[in-house]
């Protein structure tokens, strides 16, 4: 009976991991706490596997997981939406090039980030990023507007 | 130019995000739970201590094969995602009206006739008659697939002389027309942040007590989350003193209290554990 759950799991990770990495990483805009966040996600998800209806889609309850706890880390640790000591790749070019993105999105808060970077980069519909942001789909256009004008100015 | 500087950012964003690479076996608190950034010192502390024990005799399976697998599955997850945690982005601040609208919810209403319990002074010196209440607002905020999250956010201006407004920790809640439940509701905290060498540093802090300056406008803010039942895979999280369809809170001063009204209904509002937190954005 373990044995579906597990490879449910596993199937889970393997299609979902990355879509949950980029958002963690544009909502945090930092590249530790988004692969951190990413992991205790995945746990709270094998913590309650017993409960969980592997048949539904999972990407959206990862999502909103990820968001929370993002949420409750930020507010329990006190940690800094962009904190300083981040560990970027190890690999030095994409370091660097993290460094450049990272700073040059710094002025965006993470709803502005991510309403731009899950509509313009990953391609969702404005109606997907609204449901995974748990705002209409308004509020959402009017983030990405507000984060194109910020990173014009900037 | 501008446009392409943010084609250049989006671009460089695909590149070095896709370039992440992920560990290929998804994580599971027996094997790995020691190698999580957030909480590696603490966890290794744990597992040091759990080997010990298990070393001293008090069980004899495998290192860590009980502790994190063994909690309550649905309802805890549920009571983390759902909390109603404040956050700098997903709380837009409405714009302060500049001319507040006097309504009929501007005139105090005296404490403990309206509530089915009357509600604490919270103290300060600030009262409810020298407040005008301008328009309340009101959104779905985040999470829907587990809980539903609504903020709601009133304006005030204080037309009276300076003074101090102490944040309650019990305030009323009803629905259009029924009695004010009395709710203890935590300090939502607020967001500051700084521009540092290094980038922005942000924190959370909770104050209680705020100064209202004369002809002030000030916001009083409450977040409010409940189960929303979206997802068939989790139970319902513990809620007692349930008030359904709550459109209306008593928010007592150090003398009266300021009726909010707003437009979109909180479904249920949990006395116990409360499922409202609020706070003041001056």
């Amino acid at each position: 009976m373990s044995e579906p759950v597990e490879t449910a799991y596993q199937r889970t990770y393997d299609r979902f991991s990355g879509d949950v990495f980029r958002f963690a990483l544009a909502w945090t805009n930092d590249w530790a706490s988004a692969e951190d966040l990413t992991q205790e996600a995945y746990l709270r998800l094998w913590r309650h596997r017993a409960s969980i209806d592997w048949e539904r889609p999972m990407l959206g309850w990862l999502l909103v997981t990820t968001r929370r706890l993002a949420n409750n880390r930020f507010r329990s640790l006190r940690r800094s939406l962009a904190p300083t000591h981040s560990n970027p790749p190890s690999d030095e070019s994409i370091r660097a090039r993290w460094l450049d993105v990272r700073h040059g999105l710094r002025t965006l808060t993470p709803l502005e980030r991510t309403a731009l970077i899950v509509t313009a980069v990953e391609g969702w519909s404005y109606a997907e990023a609204a449901h995974a942001l748990g705002t209409t789909e308004g509020a959402l256009r009017a983030a990405v507007s507000r984060a194109r004008d910020k990173l014009e100015v900037a | 130019m501008a446009e392409s500087r943010v084609k250049e950012i989006l671009d460089e964003w695909r590149a070095v995000a896709n370039a992440a690479p992920r560990p290929v076996e998804a994580p599971r608190p027996p094997r790995q739970v020691g190698s999580f950034g957030i909480a590696t010192g603490a966890v290794a502390v744990v597992v040091v201590l759990v080997a010990l024990l298990i070393r001293g005799g008090q069980q004899s399976g495998l290192p860590g094969s009980s502790a994190l697998g063994s909690q309550s599955p649905a309802a805890s997850l549920v009571a983390d995602v759902a909390s109603p945690i404040p956050q700098e982005s997903a709380s837009p601040r409405p714009t302060l009206v500049a001319s507040p609208i006097p309504t009929e919810s501007a005139s105090p209403i005296p404490t403990g006739v309206a509530s089915s319990a009357p509600l604490p002074n919270p103290g300060g010196t600030c009262s409810a008659s020298q407040f005008v209440v301008g328009q309340a607002t009101s959104q779905y905020e985040t999470s829907v697939i587990v809980a539903s999250h609504v903020g709601v956010r009133q304006p005030v201006q204080n037309t009276g002389a300076d003074c101090v407004l102490e944040l309650p920790k019990v305030i009323g809640f009803a629905d259009q027309s029924g009695p004010f439940q009395a709710v203890v509701v935590p300090n939502m905290g607020q967001v500051t942040c700084k521009d540092t060498a290094a980038g922005r540093e942000c924190k959370y802090v909770y104050p209680t007590s705020f100064q209202v300056k004369s002809g002030q406008t000030v916001t009083i803010e409450f977040n409010a989350s409940w189960f929303n039942g979206n997802n068939p895979g989790f139970a319902p999280p513990p809620c007692a003193g349930t008030v359904s369809d709550v459109t209306r809170s008593e928010f007592p001063l150090a003398s009266g209290s300021i009726e909010i009204v707003w437009d979109t209904a909180l479904l249920e509002v949990c006395t116990s554990p409360s499922s409202v937190s609020v706070t003041v954005d001056n």
